[in-house]
C-alpha cells in the first residue's frame, strides 16, 4: 500500500481552520497537491461547512463520505448524494484529554472510515508521532485512548475512489492595466471573515456580575468586545476566536466559558 | 507627564482602527498591542511592515486596517518608512499633495526583523532622524516561521532551533539583546517599552511620543500562546507577570534620559513567570535546573538594583 | 549626428556640452524634475549621486536627497517613495545592485515606476572595477524595463524615455538604464543637452496609481497566498512589460519630434546588405561599429545590431533585422557560468521558428571585466561563424575571446602571484 499526506500551511494561525490531505493507493501515487474530488471529507468544526472561504464540500462526488465532528445534528443538503456521518469528537477529546485537541482523534476516524488501516497501526502511529512531537508519556496515552474510542465509534465505509482534476477550459489571461495592480483599496474588510468558526469555547458575559469596568474590552486582542453607553460589554460572536483572555482578565469572573456557541 | 488623557481604563479610546477577522492566532499579544497602540496613535497612519506574524494581518483581498499598509521586506521596513515620509514631505512642499493628505508613518515589525536582519535599516533611520514611529512586537522568536530563536529570545528558552537536549539542557544559551539600549544609544527623541497588560501606560507613552518629532520607538513584549506554550487565555496574564517579576521593565527614554514608568514594589520571583510557559518547562522537569533559573533571577535583580540605587 | 542649430526644432534650442555618462544621467534626472534621490556610494556609480547631491544642496534642483545605509535600503526607500507618488531617481552598480536585489522584484511587483541607473561593473569574485553585464542582466527577470545605452547622449535620452514609458498607466513598471562603468560613465563626449521646457513638454508630471495619502487608504505589497492570484499578478506584470514595447515606440516618436533623435528598440548599423551580423549592446557597441567599418573595408559584408531595449525584449525588431542573414555573431559581455552568454539564447529563440533563419548563430563571450575587444577578435569571430556556415555546422560551445598577448600577460602575473 502507498500513502501520501500533506497539509496546507497558509497564513492561518493557531486555532484557525487548516486543511490536510491524505491519499491511499495500491499503486505508486503520481498525484500531488490539493485533492479536488475527495472520497472522504472530514470536517472538524460544523461551522466550516458554511464558510465560503473553506468550502469543504466542493468537489465531493456521488457516493463519497462526509464526516462532521459535531455535538448537534448537522443539517446540510449536499448537492449530490453524499453519505453523512457525524460524532461529537470534541466531546470525546474533552473527556480523554481535557482539551480540544483533535488530530489523533480525527486521524483515527479517517483510518477507520477507509477500512484499510487496523487499530494496531493507528495506536502505533499515534504513539510514534506524538513522541516525535515531544509529548510526555501520559499525554500520549490519553491520545491513544481517545484514538481508540474514536476508531470504534465509527464504521468502515469501504469506499474506493480516484481523485482527478475537474475539467476546466484554458483561457487567455486579459491584461487589466492599472486595474491589475495588486493593491487593496478596501479597508477593514477582514470583517467579512467570520473567525467565530475558530472558537471551541465561548465567553458569555453574566450581566448580573458585571461591573462595567471595561477590562475585558481593553484586553480583547481581536476588538470583538464593544461597550454600550453604560460601559457594559457585548461580544461579537461572528468573530470572537474564543481566546478567553476576557474571561481570564475579568476581575469579577463575570465571563463564563461555555462549550456551545449561542449563535448556531 | 503632567497632563494626560489617559488616567484609567475608562479613558481607553473607543474608536477601533482594526477590524476583527484577521488570521492571527487566538490570544495573540501582538494583535492586542497593535489594537491599543493604534487607538492612541489615532487615524491617518501608514503602517510599514517587515515579514513577521503581523504581515498576515492583511492577506489579499482582506485587511483589518482602516489605515494604509505597506509590506516591504524583512530587512528594510524603516527604509520603506523613509521613502514614504520623504515622498509625502516633498510632495506637500512642492504643492503636489494637499497638506490634509499627510500621514503619520509607523513601522511595525517582529523581534527578528527588529533585532537581527533589520537592525542596520533601523539604525540608519534613527541616525537620519526620520520622523516615524517604530513598534516592535516582540514575541521573543521568529514566530511566523515556526518559532526559531531570534536575538531577542531569552536565555534558557526553548525555540524550534534551541531545543533542550542532554547536550544543551538549558535551551537557548544566548542572552536577549538589549534592543532598548541599542536604540537609545542613537539618542532618538523617544524610546519606550510597553506591555499589553498595562494599557494605560501604553497609551500614555504613545500620547507623549505624539508630542515629539523624529524617531519614536516602542518595544512591546507580546506573549505568543503558540510559541510560548501557554493557553491563549493567559497571554495578558503572562505579560503582566513579566512586568511583576521585573523581567519586562516598563520604561522610557526621552533623548536618551531613562525613567521607569512602573517600578514593581515587590517583585515576584521569575520562577513564577518561567514555569507558566512550556518554552521553559525543561528548566523544571525532569529535574529542576536551579543554576539557570538562579542566573535569570540574578540578571533581573542586578538590573533592578541599578535602577533602585 | 546633425550639426548644431541646423534645424529649428520643436524642442527649441539646446546646449552642446562635453559630458561624462555619469554627468549625462545626472542632467537627465535634473531635467526630469525628479522629487527624490535616495543614494548610496559605490564605484563607479558614485559620481552621479555626488553631482545630484551638490545640485540639491545648492538649491539648483528641487528634490530631496537622502543617503541610505545600503543599497537594499536605498531600493526600499526608492520603491515606497515612488508608490507614494514621488518621481524617484537612483543609481547603483554591480555588488550594490546585487545587495539590493530582493527589492528589484518587490518594486516591480508593487508596480512602482522609477528610474534606476546601473553603472555596469563586473561582479566579484574576483573583485574588479571595470564593466561587463552580469550585474544588469542578473536583474533581467525582475520586471524592471531595461534600457542599455551606448554613449552619453543615449544615457541622457534613455533616462527621459524610461520615465515616460515606466510611468505610463499602460505600463507601470520601474526601469533600469544601464551605462557601462568607465567606458561610458567616466568618458566625456559631446552631448546635446535639451531645454528644460522641452523636457517638461515631453515628460508630463507623474500621476501615481493608488498613491499613499490620508483620504484614500490603500494596502500595498500584501501577501497573495492563493496560487492563482500569484500567477495572475505575475502575468499582469509580463503583459505590462510587453505593452511597454508599443508605449516605447510611441514615446520615441514624440521624442524624435521634440529632439530630432530617433530611437528604436534596436539600432541597425550597416545591416542592409550584410551577410554576417554582430549583435551587441551597451558602450562596447561603439567598438563593434568601428570593427564593422574596418571589416567592410576588407571586403566583408558585415553589419551590427545593437539592442537598446533589453526588457521588454524586442523580438519583432530582432527578427526583422536578422531574418535571412547568413550568420549572426552574438557578443555577450557576460557569462552564465556553465552555459555561456545570456543574450545569445534569447536571440536564437527569437529566430528559431523562421524558415529563413540564419545558418549559424555563434555565441561569443567577450569583454568580461572590461577586457578590450580588438579588431582581430571581431574578425576571428566573424570568420569562425562564416566557416561554420560553409561547413553547414553549428558551434559546439561559445567562443571565449582571448588573445595571445593577454595570455602571456596572465602567465607572467600568475608566476609573480605564485612566488615564482
Amino acid at each position: 500500500m502507498f500513502a501520501q499526506d500533506f497539509a496546507i500551511y497558509g497564513a492561518e494561525r493557531r486555532g484557525a481552520p487548516v486543511t490536510a490531505f491524505v491519499r491511499l493507493s495500491d499503486s505508486p501515487i503520481l498525484e500531488r497537491g490539493y485533492i479536488f474530488n475527495p472520497g472522504y471529507v472530514l470536517v472538524t468544526e460544523p461551522s466550516l461547512l458554511f464558510d465560503p472561504t473553506v468550502k469543504p464540500l466542493e468537489g465531493m462526488e456521488e457516493g463519497s463520505v462526509l464526516f462532521v465532528n459535531s455535538s448537534k445534528e448537522v443539517r446540510i443538503i449536499p448537492s449530490r448524494r453524499v453519505r453523512l456521518l457525524q460524532r461529537d469528537i470534541t466531546g470525546l477529546a474533552l473527556k480523554h484529554i481535557g482539551r480540544d485537541v483533535l488530530s489523533a482523534a480525527m486521524g483515527a476516524v479517517a483510518c477507520k472510515l477507509s477500512g484499510l488501516i487496523s487499530i494496531r497501526s493507528v495506536i502505533e502511529s499515534v504513539e510514534e508521532e506524538l513522541a516525535e512531537l515531544g509529548l510526555e508519556q501520559d499525554a500520549i496515552e490519553k491520545n491513544v485512548q481517545l484514538a481508540k474510542e474514536c476508531y470504534f465509534t465509527v464504521e468502515s465505509t469501504g469506499l474506493r475512489s480516484t481523485s482527478h482534476m475537474p475539467p476546466h477550459r484554458v483561457v487567455d489571461v486579459q491584461y487589466l492595466g492599472e486595474k491589475g495592480v495588486p493593491d487593496l483599496l478596501s479597508t477593514g474588510n477582514s470583517i467579512l471573515r467570520k473567525t467565530g468558526s475558530w472558537r471551541v469555547f465561548t465567553p458569555i458575559v453574566r450581566n448580573e456580575l458585571c461591573t462595567a469596568c471595561g477590562i475585558c474590552y481593553t484586553s480583547c486582542p481581536e476588538g470583538c468586545i464593544s461597550l454600550d453607553e453604560r460601559g457594559y460589554p457585548a461580544i461579537d460572536y461572528d468573530h470572537c476566536k474564543g481566546c478567553m483572555v476576557c474571561a481570564t482578565e475579568c476581575p469579577r469572573k463575570a465571563i463564563s466559558v461555555e462549550r456551545e456557541a449561542p449563535w448556531s | 507627564m503632567s497632563i494626560t488623557k489617559y488616567r484609567t481604563l475608562k479613558d481607553v479610546p473607543r474608536e477601533e482602527f482594526l477590524a476583527p477577522g484577521t488570521s492571527l492566532c487566538a490570544g495573540c499579544g501582538a494583535l492586542l498591542v497593535m489594537r491599543l497602540f493604534h487607538k492612541a496613535l489615532g487615524g491617518d497612519v501608514v503602517w510599514v511592515n517587515a515579514a513577521g506574524c503581523i504581515t498576515l494581518m492583511a492577506t489579499f483581498p482582506y485587511t483589518p486596517l482602516k489605515s494604509s499598509w505597506f509590506y516591504t521586506a524583512m530587512a528594510s521596513a524603516p527604509a520603506g518608512a523613509q521613502g514614504i515620509r520623504d515622498a509625502l514631505d516633498i510632495l506637500i512642499r512642492k504643492g503636489k499633495l494637499d497638506p490634509s493628505e499627510n500621514l503619520k508613518v509607523a513601522v511595525v515589525t517582529g523581534d527578528g526583523a527588529a533585532s537581527d536582519i533589520g537592525l542596520q535599516s533601523t539604525s540608519g533611520a534613527i541616525h537620519r532622524g526620520l520622523d516615524f514611529f517604530y513598534l516592535c512586537v516582540d514575541n521573543e522568536a521568529y514566530g511566523n516561521t515556526g518559532f526559531q530563536a531570534s536575538s531577542l529570545s531569552p536565555m534558557g528558552s526553548e525555540t524550534a532551533t534551541t531545543k533542550p537536549t542532554h547536550l544543551f539542557p538549558a535551551g537557548n544559551p544566548l542572552p536577549k539583546k538589549d534592543l532598548f539600549e541599542i536604540w537609545r544609544s542613537h539618542r532618538p527623541p523617544y524610546v519606550a517599552t510597553i506591555s499589553p497588560s498595562h494599557a494605560v501606560d501604553l497609551l500614555r507613552k504613545v500620547e507623549k511620543a505624539l508630542t515629539l518629532k523624529g524617531p519614536r520607538l516602542f518595544l512591546a513584549l507580546c506573549p505568543c500562546p503558540t510559541g510560548w506554550g501557554i493557553e491563549p487565555s493567559e497571554s495578558v496574564k503572562l505579560a503582566r507577570l513579566a512586568v511583576e517579576t521585573g523581567i519586562w521593565p516598563l520604561k522610557e527614554a526621552i533623548y536618551g534620559e531613562v525613567s521607569h514608568t512602573h517600578v514593581p514594589s515587590k517583585r515576584k520571583p521569575v520562577e513564577e513567570y518561567l514555569k507558566a510557559q512550556r518554552r521553559f518547562a525543561h528548566l523544571f522537569r525532569p529535574v529542576k535546573n536551579e543554576e539557570v533559573i538562579a542566573e535569570i533571577q540574578k540578571q533581573v535583580d542586578d538590573y533592578w538594583s541599578k535602577v533602585e540605587r | 549626428m546633425s550639426k548644431e542649430g541646423d534645424k529649428r526644432r520643436e524642442g527649441g534650442s539646446m546646449v552642446l556640452k562635453m559630458l561624462t555618462g555619469s554627468q549625462a544621467v545626472a542632467w537627465a534626472a535634473r531635467l526630469a524634475r525628479v522629487d527624490y534621490v535616495p543614494a548610496y556610494p559605490i564605484t563607479p556609480q558614485t559620481e552621479i549621486i555626488e553631482i545630484l547631491s551638490d545640485w540639491i544642496r545648492k538649491g539648483e534642483m528641487d528634490a530631496r536627497f537622502v543617503q541610505m545605509e545600503s543599497e537594499h535600503s536605498l531600493l526600499t526607500a526608492a520603491g515606497t517613495a515612488a508608490a507614494t507618488g514621488a518621481r524617484v531617481f537612483t543609481a547603483t552598480s554591480s555588488q550594490g545592485l546585487l545587495y539590493g536585489f530582493e527589492m528589484l522584484y518587490c518594486i516591480a511587483g508593487w508596480r512602482a515606476p522609477l528610474v534606476l541607473v546601473n553603472v555596469a561593473r563586473a561582479l566579484a569574485a574576483p573583485i574588479t572595477l571595470e564593466p561587463d553585464h552580469n550585474d544588469v542582466l542578473a536583474a533581467r527577470d525582475s520586471g524592471f524595463l531595461q534600457f542599455h545605452a551606448e554613449n552619453a547622449q543615449e544615457a541622457l535620452d534613455f533616462v527621459l524615455l524610461a520615465y515616460r514609458v515606466a510611468e505610463d498607466h499602460r505600463v507601470l513598471l520601474p526601469a533600469i538604464v544601464n551605462i557601462d562603468g568607465f567606458h561610458l560613465s567616466f568618458t566625456r563626449e559631446r552631448v546635446e543637452l535639451p531645454e528644460q521646457s522641452a523636457v517638461d513638454e515631453f515628460l508630463p508630471e507623474y500621476v501615481p496609481v493608488h498613491p499613499i495619502k490620508a483620504s484614500e487608504p490603500v494596502a500595498k505589497g500584501i501577501p497573495v497566498l492563493i496560487p492563482p492570484l500569484y500567477s495572475f499578478f505575475k502575468y499582469q506584470m509580463h503583459m505590462a512589460s510587453r505593452n511597454a514595447l508599443g508605449v516605447f515606440r510611441e514615446a520615441a516618436r514624440a521624442f524624435e519630434r521634440m529632439f530630432s533623435r530617433a530611437y528604436g528598440p534596436v539600432e541597425e548599423y550597416m545591416l542592409d546588405d550584410a551577410d554576417t551580423v554582430i549583435v551587441m549592446s551597451n558602450s562596447f557597441a561603439s567598438i563593434g561599429k568601428q570593427a564593422v567599418k574596418a571589416l567592410r573595408d576588407e571586403g566583408n559584408k558585415v553589419g551590427l545590431l545593437k539592442i537598446r531595449l533589453f526588457r521588454p525584449f524586442p523580438t519583432d525588431e530582432i527578427v526583422r533585422a536578422l531574418r535571412g542573414k547568413r550568420c549572426v555573431v552574438v557578443i555577450d559581455q557576460n557569462i552564465s557560468v556553465g552555459r555561456g552568454g545570456i543574450i545569445c539564447p534569447e536571440v536564437a529563440e527569437a529566430l528559431y521558428h523562421l524558415e529563413d533563419r540564419p545558418k549559424v548563430i555563434l555565441p561569443v563571450i567577450a569583454g568580461l571585466g572590461g577586457k578590450a575587444i580588438s579588431l582581430e577578435e571581431f574578425r576571428h569571430s566573424v570568420r569562425v561563424a562564416e566557416r561554420l556556415a560553409s561547413l553547414r555546422a553549428g558551434p559546439d560551445r561559445p567562443l571565449l575571446l582571448f588573445r595571445e598577448d593577454e595570455e602571456m600577460l596572465v602567465e607572467s602575473l600568475l608566476k609573480t602571484a605564485s612566488g615564482g
